[in-house]
């Protein structure tokens, strides 16, 4: 992961070097699937930025060099091949995230979710579930899936921070430094809810408590769900006030959780 | 107006407020004169700060504690998920707006834009530029130094309102039907335009293109003799040299 961190860095920051091309002699129906293979990857760039033209122009291209690069990429993890790629196909990246409806809200800049997209893509394809994407198609559309879930992941963000003060937030979602401490987090949440459950009467109060903390809901909203258990929203708000009355008098959980 | 008197949860005015005022208010259901009777009563206001921590606690602990991570549910969305994996997500879903909205959002990322959006990824705004000035200037910053290709060709500066273009075309080194096209664009004070492309056409057929680097540099090599086109695709416009011979 560091490497391709350097890799975002690398590609972001002036070089003062400049790309060059030149302009291809061969026709690309003349050029097999081992020829593609075996090319140099200065060559392969110069094609896929020529297809790659070609596609923004509404042209027919050719994908198979854009393949071969990704494949280099991901299976061969080949750094300078995915360097291009991220060059080649930023511009399509974040036009993807600016069509989102959350980005406008976000708060965050384009730049971030598309090297967000472009990590995500990175972790999320080894070289073994490789060979599952048959071409540039299946592979760019899963790009733009994983830009979707950047953005999907800064909206749960945003709702944390509209559910929580700040200070909350950070307690509740700091970053975990290792997997062990995540997943030692995720058992004392479940050994939580486990043990608060065990304090719960009946099907109202573990709907009450389900609602109004797990899925952020207010009573009302509660109510509108679950007419069949409640009659009225002042039901809702009597079972919560008991469930929050015991839990609030229960001496065991103030020490255990420190509440 | 408020009666002051002692009742037994301590709460100093009248008529006192209940657990119910207390934890609609901090659902955010406040009128003024529960809001006025925190403000006048600690006691109340302690026992609304007492519910307020439980209610914190329990939502800093449990708020989507139940939800697949983004990476599960485009694997969902995928099918891409083993069979148990599916089905409790599938489960979740039926219970969750939150995700069920999330899924629709990539759903419609997979469905609605296509893979290939030509429409609309490609700039509408054409920017037609014009020649200011023609002769020898400074070498285009960020060009290689030492070339041993070309001999010193035409340079060009094209411009159109805060638009400019530096542009060196030379004769390649023992090839002398073919050309290097140099360019330097800068955009006022716009941010870089690095993994843009500039593409040399000869009407709609593309003959070379090039990445435009963090310094606005770029290079075509190759590029035959002819009447051609400079086609430099920005984030926003596309820029051209009609008309420039090679």
């Amino acid at each position: 992961m560091q490497a391709i961190s350097a890799t975002f860095q690398a590609s972001t920051q002036p070089t003062g070097t400049i790309r060059r091309t030149r302009a291809l002699a061969v026709p690309n129906q003349a050029i097999d699937a081992t020829e593609i293979e075996r090319m140099s990857l200065t060559i392969l760039e110069r094609h896929c930025a020529i297809e790659g033209e070609r596609f923004y122009r509404g042209q027919p291209h050719d994908t198979r060099f854009g393949y071969e690069l990704f494949r280099r990429a991901l299976v061969e993890r080949d750094e300078i091949a995915w360097e291009y790629i991220f060059n080649q196909y930023r511009g399509l990246v974040e036009s993807w995230v600016r069509r989102s409806g959350a980005f406008a809200s976000s708060g965050e800049t384009s730049e971030f979710f598309v090297v967000s997209a472009f990590t995500r893509f990175w972790q999320a394809i080894s070289a073994e579930r490789f060979a599952s994407f048959a071409s540039l198609a299946a592979l760019l559309h899963y790009l733009q899936l994983c830009a979707s879930c950047v953005v999907i992941d800064s909206v749960r963000a945003q709702s944390w921070a509209e559910m929580m003060p700040e200070e909350a937030i950070v307690f509740a979602r700091s970053p975990y430094s290792s997997p062990d401490e995540e997943a030692m987090e995720r058992v004392n949440r479940t050994e939580f809810w486990e043990y608060i459950n065990a304090l719960l009467n009946d099907e109202a109060e573990r709907v009450v408590l389900f609602n109004s903390f797990v899925m952020g809901m207010k009573p009302g909203d509660i109510y509108a769900r679950r007419t069949d258990l409640f009659s009225s929203v002042n039901d809702v708000y009597n079972v919560k006030r008991n469930v929050l009355g015991r839990l609030s008098r229960n001496q065991d959980l103030r020490q255990q959780f420190d509440i | 107006m408020f009666v002051h008197h002692q009742n037994p949860s301590g709460c100093t005015l009248t008529p006192p407020l209940d657990d119910l005022d207390l934890i609609a208010a901090l659902d955010g259901v406040i009128d003024v004169n529960v809001r006025a009777h925190l403000q006048a009563c600690s006691s109340c206001a302690r026992r609304a700060n007492d519910l307020a921590i439980i209610q914190q606690t329990l939502q800093q602990r449990f708020y989507r504690m139940f939800c697949p991570s983004s990476e599960d549910l485009l694997a969902f969305q995928q099918r891409m998920i083993n069979p148990d994996r599916y089905i409790s997500i599938a489960n979740h879903l039926h219970d969750c707006q939150h995700c069920t909205n999330e899924l629709r959002m990539l759903e419609q990322a997979a469905t609605n834009t296509g893979i290939f959006p030509s429409i609309g990824i490609f700039p509408t705004n054409r920017i037609a530029l014009r020649l200011e000035k023609q002769g020898l200037f400074p070498a285009i910053s960020g060009a290689p130094s030492n070339r041993s290709y070309g001999s010193l060709g035409d340079q060009y500066i094209y411009r159109a309102d805060r638009i400019r273009l530096m542009l060196s075309i030379e004769r390649t080194f023992g090839r002398p039907s073919r050309s290097i096209v140099t360019g330097k664009l800068s955009v006022g004070n716009a941010r870089n335009q690095h993994g843009m492309t500039a593409s040399i056409l000869s009407g709609e057929h593309i003959l070379g293109c090039s990445l435009i680097d963090t310094l606005g540099c770029f290079t075509i090599e190759d590029v035959p003799s002819g009447n051609l086109t400079l086609s430099l695709r920005l984030r926003d416009y596309e820029v051209v040299v009609d008309s420039l011979r090679v």
